[in-house]
């Protein structure tokens, strides 16, 4: 169990350094060289190589490829090029926002998506119901988002169009804070957990119908136990199972939709950041937003690792 | 099975209908009292802020979307069987290192990568088709060296490898038939999520400025969609129902 987990949490730190390597390999060979992001593209002639030089830019690429993942091993991030601020700081800036957002996201995936697959499941010979989730599973995010804006906050005018506070009143403080910020991240979260939904729905209405033949449901039927109460108390626990992997395996795609929904609804996260930083070639601030995303994968996987025995007592027995 | 089917056989349509359609080159724009026209028997689904037939742009734009999202999926699904094949057949080493890099590259976030090189690089239609291709072939290696390793133990393969047939053979007579199937499930999943990527990068603005595709044309349209919704409209359906079609194609679950 202990090798398991630490065999897992090794090949983490690889996929951590593969990703800060790509990072590093597509900012080295961006079109003007990575100094151009420091010197601007209209400098004086000689200007570009002084930066560079300044920089330490102008060793071969390998050099200061091991200084960045040497100071990266370190838990050191570096300083962004734009801002002058630690990365650090930067990210932790905009860290929460983003946790926030797919966290709730994948709460409310998890638990709307287990119902709606139960209901779905109880109609298991039609194919609507598996046909409707699959066709809403393909909505993009940002359809989505733009659907949800142009009905609840342009049509209905109940909830904010952008953004994560009203500009135009003075912030409120405490509790009411809280809420305001909750009321501008609804239409985020839910635009961000469609997709996620509907994968959880079809997933768990496939390990119901599959669960609901098994000769276990049918004694339970054969002792007298209602369907939907041999759907409830034998079947799910079993059907839901593979979602604790399969939700933290899709972590990582969930950051990559944060980052749409982020444009979407103008929120100020980590997913902006690593766009804006992009475009304007801040390479360290990129990097650590591509390592702080793929951590996070990391993390969630290790978590379900970690859980995964506590669900299944058959991987506890395997195990011991 | 009907509803694969059909789900199928439209998504081939829509596809003949962009390449046999799209009026190539330049849109032309119409007089500028044309514009923002609802739809109408002339112009079918309306046109757009510059006077422009939407029913062929929304052609032109799946020429654009539907070329770098078949490139993608030749990518990926070449590299995938390259991968999955050679970890089927090949040793315990082989296997191993084959899959822990298709581990790798499924494990690195995909969206953040073609982000990068589109900001860096330019969101050419190259640039994202070479990237959505790059990243997504670990899918299709995972179903391939499945499959492989539940046929290595029928008995016509141990009857070919006894008759003293190589591994090259094996794969190409024997096994790439069997895997036709599955295989083409996995490319339908990468080819709908290239779809659904190019249109969320050219959301960003990362896109292809010079190209007319979807995603471009569904971001611009968005901005003009309280004065008229079908440039927003057309383009997003276009998109959403190749998606959603292939989605319904590769479906286990639907009869």
């Amino acid at each position: 169990m202990l090798a398991f987990l630490l065999r897992r949490a090794a090949f983490g730190l690889l996929v951590v350094m593969a990703a800060a390597s790509l990072a590093f390999l597509l900012a080295w060979h961006a079109p003007g060289g990575p100094a151009v992001g420091l010197a601007g593209e209209h400098g004086a002639p000689g200007y570009l190589e002084e930066v560079a030089a300044r920089y330490g830019l102008d060793l071969p690429a390998w050099k200061v490829w091991l200084g960045w993942m040497g100071r990266l091993l370190r838990g050191d991030l570096g300083t962004s090029w734009r801002e002058g601020a630690p990365v650090a700081t930067l990210i932790a800036e905009r860290l929460p926002l983003t946790l926030a957002l797919t966290i709730a996201a994948s709460a409310l995936s998890v638990m709307l998506g287990t119902l709606i697959g139960l209901a779905a499941s109880a109609r298991e010979r039609q194919a609507w119901p598996a046909a409707l989730l699959s066709a809403l599973h393909a909505v993009p995010g940002y359809v989505a988002a733009q659907a949800l804006v142009a009905a609840f906050a342009l049509g209905l005018g109940l909830l904010p169009v952008q953004g994560i506070a009203d500009l135009r009143e003075p912030a409120p403080g405490g509790l009411a804070l809280l809420a305001e910020q909750a009321r501008h991240l609804v239409l985020p979260v839910t635009a961000l957990a469609l997709h996620q939904l509907c994968f959880v729905a079809l997933l768990v209405r496939a390990g119901l119908i599959d669960q609901m033949r098994q000769y276990y449901v049918t004694a339970a039927l054969a002792r007298g136990m209602s369907r939907g109460g041999a759907r409830w108390r034998h079947a799910l626990p079993n059907a839901l199972l593979p979602l604790a992997p399969l939700t933290a395996a899709r972590l990582g795609g969930l950051v990559g939709g944060a980052l749409v929904i982020e444009t979407a609804f103008a929120l100020p996260g980590l997913g902006r950041l690593a766009v804006t930083s992009a475009v304007a070639r801040d390479h360290p601030v990129v990097i650590g937003c591509v390592v702080t995303a793929a951590v996070a994968a990391w993390l969630a996987n290790m978590l379900a690792d970690g859980v995964a025995p506590f669900l299944d007592p058959r991987l506890r027995a395997a195990w011991r | 099975m009907i509803v694969r089917g059909l789900a199928l056989a439209a998504f081939a349509a829509l596809y003949l209908a962009c390449l046999l359609l799209a009026p190539g080159g330049s849109l032309s724009s119409l007089p500028g009292d044309l514009a923002l026209q609802a739809p109408s028997f002339t112009h079918p689904l309306g046109t757009d802020d510059l006077g422009r037939d939407l029913l062929s742009a929304v052609f032109q734009g799946g020429m654009t979307s539907l070329t770098v999202a078949s490139v993608a999926t030749i990518l990926a699904l070449l590299l995938g069987l390259a991968f999955g094949l050679l970890a089927g057949l090949g040793s315990g080493m082989v296997d191993e290192l084959s899959m822990r890099l298709a581990e790798v590259v499924a494990s690195l976030p995909a969206l953040l990568v073609a982000v990068l090189v589109a900001a860096l690089f330019g969101g050419s239609t190259t640039n994202l088709a070479l990237v959505l291709g790059l990243t997504r072939w670990p899918v299709v290696a995972r179903i391939v060296r499945g499959e492989v390793q539940a046929l290595l133990g029928r008995e016509f393969l141990r009857a070919a490898w006894a008759l003293g047939a190589g591994p090259v053979h094996v794969a190409r007579r024997h096994l790439l038939p069997h895997l036709l199937g599955p295989v083409t499930a996995a490319g339908a999943i990468v080819f709908g999520g290239a779809v659904v990527a190019e249109a969320s990068l050219a959301f960003i603005g990362l896109g292809d400025p010079a190209a007319t595709s979807w995603g471009q044309m569904a971001a611009t349209g968005f901005a003009l969609a309280g004065r008229a919704w079908w440039v927003w409209a057309a383009p997003t359906a276009a998109l959403v129902l190749v998606s959603a079609l292939l989605a319904l194609a590769v479906e286990r679950n639907s009869a």
